[in-house]
């Protein structure tokens, strides 16, 4: 009489379908499927189930497979973006979107006085000048500050500049050249071919 | 270098770098597993021919979205199974005559060494199975076919299912019931 429960050896049988079980275990289920009719007739059938599964099962594709398929590639018209042109053309997008906003901005500048006239007879719009008139003082004073400090860092660096433009010229020929060098060597690597 | 030298990886960036002809090596690396795995799941020859050609032609264009933290083979193996099930949703097939399959099958399987009987029992008991398998619905069948037919690991089968591995073991042994019920309900 086989000391293994039906519960245990259907766990062996699975084992034996994941191709896991040793040859002890077998032998128990064996010895117990010998004994136990459900057991006996499940061993039986996945083990006709594992013959059929264990039986070379790759097909070979019909002849000429592979020229059809690249066939019917050639026929295709696909361009691929590759992704420098994908982070180029974020990059116009997002200058695009900047242009506009410049754009804008500009545009309320230019027509300041008739926007400022239209709000100042807008009633809602003077309700919120008391809200954010302290932002305002504030912002004034800031804007001020930061002039001040702006005239006075032009002004003490102006008589050097003047003096230094040959420099400044070389360093920027020499900075576009440097780029122009670099740019030129890590081209073909940027597009990814291995031999 | 030689091409078919190179890794699956290496020939996809080929491609993408504009060597179109590169596609040729995958397609015939994986031309046999692709159209077996389809075979599998549809059992018409011409049709499955016809289904594999979709899938290489979908690789290619889709090659740009393949990322190496995948197999190139479980890739292309989930997009053959989708295909599949796409293609079969579309014809709203839900079960599929094997009667064409199983009269291959049975032809296939003669073999000059063996006898008459023997071969004629061999072809029966490989149709019956094939019988029992194709009735499975797809959800138990693609998992069975992947392991058993063409030894995929569970983790390969959950990668090109896109399920969780318990839900791929749960389906591989709850599917190998059905087989062993449907099994014995044919004999």
């Amino acid at each position: 009489m086989s000391n293994i429960s039906c519960a245990f050896a259907n766990r062996i049988i699975m084992k034996y379908m994941d191709g896991r079980a040793t040859e002890k275990e077998l032998a128990l289920l064996r010895a117990h499927a010998g004994e136990c009719p459900s057991c006996g007739e499940d061993l039986e059938l996945y083990g006709r189930l594992m013959t059929d599964f264990n039986q070379e099962c790759l097909e070979e594709a019909p002849d000429g497979f592979d020229d059809a398929v690249m066939t019917k590639i050639a026929a295709l018209d696909i361009t691929r973006e590759s992704v420098q042109a994908r982070v180029e053309s974020f990059m116009c997008c997002a200058s695009g979107v900047f242009s506009a906003l410049i754009g804008v901005g500009v545009l309320l500048f230019l027509n300041k006085e008739p926007l400022l006239n239209y709000l100042a007879g807008n009633e809602r719009f003077l309700n919120l000048i008391d809200v954010w008139a302290s932002v305002s003082i504030f912002a004034d004073r800031l804007s001020a500050g930061a002039t001040a400090f702006m005239s006075s860092s032009a002004a003490a660096v102006a008589p050097y500049l003047s003096n230094a433009r040959p420099t400044l010229l070389v360093a920027a020929l020499a900075l576009g050249f440097t780029r122009y060098i670099l740019y030129k060597r890590v081209k073909p690597a940027k597009l990814g071919r291995n031999d | 270098m030689n091409l078919c030298e190179l890794n699956d990886y290496e020939v996809i960036r080929q491609c993408l770098n504009g060597d179109e002809d590169c596609f040729a090596i995958l397609v015939g690396r994986y031309k046999n597993l692709v159209y077996s795995v389809i075979l599998r799941m549809v059992n018409d020859r011409d049709e499955a021919d016809d289904l594999a050609q979709d899938v290489f032609i979908k690789v290619y264009k889709n090659l740009d979205k393949y990322y190496p933290d995948f197999k190139f083979s479980t890739w292309i193996m989930r997009i053959a199974t989708n295909h599949v099930i796409d293609y079969r949703r579309k014809k709203r097939m839900e079960t599929v005559s094997l009667d064409d399959m199983t009269h291959e099958e049975a032809d296939k399987s003669f073999k000059a060494e063996e006898s008459p009987e023997s071969s004629l029992m061999r072809g029966e008991e490989k149709a019956l199975i094939t019988k029992v398998i194709n009735g499975l619905p797809d959800m138990y069948k693609i998992p069975i076919v992947l392991y058993h037919h063409h030894g995929l690991s569970y983790q390969e089968i959950s990668e090109v299912i896109d399920e969780p591995l318990s839900k791929v073991k749960n389906r591989i042994f709850r599917g190998r019931k059905m087989l062993r019920d449907n099994l014995a309900g044919q004999i």
